[in-house]
């Protein structure tokens, strides 16, 4: 659970949320009635897709901020991708 | 370029995408209307296409800053070339993992080995393959120089990618925005929510590239400062 309290996990639990949070407002555009009536799977591929972007977008930003830490730290070289 | 400058320019182009990157998840699930056939799963387009557009635009900047590289040889060069196919990776996996999760509900397959599928593949492991030339390579000199020509090679398919839907037409959807005989054919708030979302990605990604080359810029000095020769990759 120490990655949960960690800076990178804090991100990544934000990023989650986030998409989370904006499939709400789509479910409300579709209104109670129609969406009651209507699969979620739609809903899903949505978030996962919204979901993956962003936990891969900060996953990149992650890898160069960790890999110029280790530079700045005094290390020479931190072998990249 | 200093390394604080070229931070401060991925800062300020950061904060424009991340404000880019806001406005888009308001029109997205806000604002744009829902398509009427495939309904809220073709909010998925509105990732898919952008990330393209940057994976194609990173991959094109990848073979501009190799060949110069080749010609000049100036290690900035490929610092940039380095920078930009990370990042046309990254961008190429949300690219390919975003299509085949519409898919999956509107074909009823994620994957088809078509055309544009196939070839969209195809160019993202050659990018995978600029980056195993590099690391395999004994000589680090001769391993960028590779790494260069594949590069150019890989860049070689974007075109191809894009004409493969005119050319072999199959179940991937026809261009709806660089349709050249008619012009855009999407609804005016979707083609606003997309152009948004080209904006917005295109700054994220100038911006992360603004860090990755910074990144490299700090190897170099590090690598100068303990008297090494720069063992960029």
């Amino acid at each position: 659970m120490r990655i949960l309290r960690s800076r990178p996990g804090v991100l990544l639990l934000s990023a989650l949320a986030g998409s989370l949070a904006s499939a709400v407002p789509t479910v409300a555009q579709v209104g109670t009635e129609a969406f009651a009536q209507q699969s979620l799977r739609p809903y899903w591929y949505v978030f996962i897709a919204y979901s993956l972007a962003w936990l891969l977008l900060v996953g990149w930003m992650l890898s160069i901020g960790r890999r110029m830490r280790g530079l700045e730290g005094g290390g020479t070289e931190d072998r990249d991708a | 370029m200093s390394l604080a400058r070229i931070r401060w320019m991925a800062m300020v182009l950061g904060v424009l995408g991340v404000a880019g990157v806001v406005v888009l998840h308001w029109l997205v699930f806000f604002w744009v209307g829902t398509e009427r056939t495939m309904g809220i799963v073709q909010r998925i387009f509105y990732v898919h296409v952008p990330s393209a557009w940057v994976t194609f635009l990173a991959f094109g900047i990848t073979a501009l800053c190799g060949a110069a590289y080749l010609w000049l040889r100036d290690e900035r060069l490929d610092w940039a070339a380095q920078s930009a196919a990370e990042g046309g990776l990254v961008f190429g996996a949300i690219m390919l993992t975003s299509g085949p999760l519409w898919a999956a509900y509107a074909w009823g397959t994620p994957w088809t080995w078509e055309p544009r599928l196939t070839l969209t593949l195809l160019m993202w492991f050659v990018f995978v393959g600029y980056f195993l030339v590099r690391a395999s390579a004994e000589d680090r000199q001769a391993g960028k120089r590779m790494a260069a020509v594949t590069g150019v090679l890989g860049a070689l398919l974007i075109p191809l990618v894009h004409v493969s839907v005119l050319w072999f037409p199959s179940l991937h959807p026809q261009p709806v925005v660089l349709n050249v005989e008619e012009g855009p054919t999407l609804d005016a708030d979707m083609l606003i929510t997309l152009m948004i979302g080209l904006l917005a990605f295109t700054l994220i990604f100038f911006s992360v590239l603004f860090f990755r080359y910074g990144l490299e810029h700090l190897r170099h000095q590090r690598a100068l400062e303990t008297r090494e020769q720069p063992r960029a990759a």
